[in-house]
């Protein structure tokens, strides 16, 4: 799922909770699907590496052919 | 005749010729000087100089070109300028009928780029319904730029500094020279061709306009026009403007800030997720802490009825009760008076005067009680009643 969606869920799930007068179970549903989307979102932003690297070209198949960028490269 | 070979003009064919010569030879030119000796009279054109450090030549504009212009002619000012020569025949003089002016510095360059950018513009690629959402939070990020420059490294410095945590793909190329437009553009179609890149950052640090051109080029325009991935345009000083930012689907002010567009963002994002996260935990809760107030009071509600109902059986029996001795009561208090007024009825009874001997008299005829002797006449019939029978009698005297 695109991190754009989850937020908009969460966001959704915490407006309908916070104004609409849901029945228990249907709130239930709405309270684990934001808590779920929550999830989500958080993997997103934590699962990402840092790292750099030189973009040589691209095979035929559509793979990235790279190698690390060194970062001495830049000081002065 | 000393010159009869000679063809003598007349002044009048000698200007025209010169005419002639010079307007078709100049019909159509650009000319670089500065302005000097500008005056605008009433009718709105305007007259200058045009001068170098030799020569000079006097030039006028006419009003309705003027006000064409997107600037104001002003003396000192370095032009280019497009005319034509013009003879004007009664004063031998000549002059430039100019059309067109623009300021000097970048003169030729600038007007690439205004012409370029009217086309490009005329075709819509700087259209807002081209331009594609940036990601909100890209996870690999292609950077079109020198992989020794001035860009790279303020971009890295604040990806790094602030551990944004992102994977950065750099496609090394040239940004300025013959070269760059078209590395950058093979750069752009490099990355499109990767399925994972979110978006891609195009650009360089800062420079003259020269330096600069590169992103001015209109293929480098085009290939970004085409890229399915969302480009940033991050060239040179927040000052500088070039076709490439104009084209992208959002410019940064310089590499730093595209850099800290993608990292802030993320940062901002943490704290959103944080924030909507927290809010919708408390909206349960209070959620959570109204059901349980709402079933606290249905459960008092319910106890109640059930309670009111043995109360109120409680008070029924007792009423019940109440109203049964109250009839028990009554029914033997009635009883005992009607015995008692039984036996005031069988003492007031005739039938039991009757009894001692008392007699009842009644007219015959009439029935009526007799009660004095006044109510009879001697010889007139009377019924007397005495216990246990009826006497049919005679009034001999009275």
């Amino acid at each position: 799922m695109k991190f754009e969606e989850a937020l908009t869920k969460l966001e959704e799930a915490v407006k309908q909770l916070e104004t609409d007068d849901l029945p228990l179970e249907q709130a239930l549903e709405v309270f684990e699907e934001g808590i779920n989307m929550s999830r989500v979102c958080t993997q997103q932003l934590e699962a990402a590496e840092q790292k750099v690297e030189l973009l040589l070209g691209v095979s035929e198949d559509g793979k990235p052919q790279t190698t690390l960028f060194d970062m001495k490269t830049l000081e002065e | 005749m000393e010159n009869t070979e000679q063809r003598i003009y007349s002044i009048s064919d000698l200007t025209k010729a010169i005419k002639g010569e010079l307007e078709a030879q100049f019909a159509n030119l650009w000319v670089e000087g500065e302005i000097s000796n500008l005056v605008t009279p009433r009718s709105g054109h305007t007259y200058f100089t045009l001068k170098d450090e030799t020569s000079q030549i006097r030039a006028v504009m006419f009003k309705y070109l003027g006000s064409r212009l997107k600037f104001q002619l002003e003396n000192g000012m370095q032009i280019l300028a497009r005319g034509a020569i013009s003879v004007y025949e009664p004063r031998g003089e000549y002059q430039l009928i100019l059309d067109y002016a623009e300021p000097r510095g970048a003169g030729a360059l600038q007007l690439a780029f205004e012409q370029l950018k009217r086309r490009l513009a005329a075709e819509g690629l700087f259209d807002e319904r081209h331009k594609k959402p940036v990601p909100l939070l890209p996870k690999k990020i292609g950077i079109v730029t020198s992989p020794t420059g001035a860009a790279i490294r303020d971009i890295l410095n604040i990806v790094t500094r602030r551990f944004a945590n992102i994977h950065i793909l750099i496609a090394p190329v040239r940004v300025q020279g013959a070269e760059a437009p078209g590395e950058i553009v093979q750069a752009l179609e490099m990355f499109n061709r990767l399925p994972d890149v979110d978006v891609l950052i195009v650009g360089r640090g800062g420079g003259s306009i020269e330096d600069l051109w590169a992103f001015n080029d209109e293929t480098v325009a085009r290939s970004i026009f085409a890229s399915r991935i969302p480009v940033i345009s991050a060239v040179g000083h927040e000052i500088d403007y070039t076709i490439a930012d104009f084209v992208a689907d959002l410019r940064a002010p310089t590499p730093s800030a595209a850099a800290e567009l993608v990292v802030q963002n993320k940062a901002n994002l943490i704290h959103t997720v944080a924030v909507l996260t927290t809010r919708l935990r408390n909206a349960w809760t209070n959620l959570l802490a109204r059901w349980r107030d709402t079933l606290e009071q249905d459960t008092l509600r319910l106890q109640d009825p059930r309670k009111r109902i043995r109360e109120f059986q409680q008070r029924l029996d007792e009423q019940h009760h109440r109203l049964t001795t109250a009839f028990r009561n009554y029914l033997v208090r009635k009883r005992g008076r009607f015995e008692t007024f039984v036996g005031k009825l069988e003492s007031l009874s005739p039938l039991a005067l009757l009894a001692r001997g008392y007699a009842i008299c009644r007219d015959a005829e009439t029935l009526h009680t007799i009660k004095t002797v006044t109510q009879v006449e001697i010889g007139q019939n009377v019924l007397v009643r005495v216990s246990e029978g009826e006497l049919f009698c005679e009034v001999k005297n009275k």
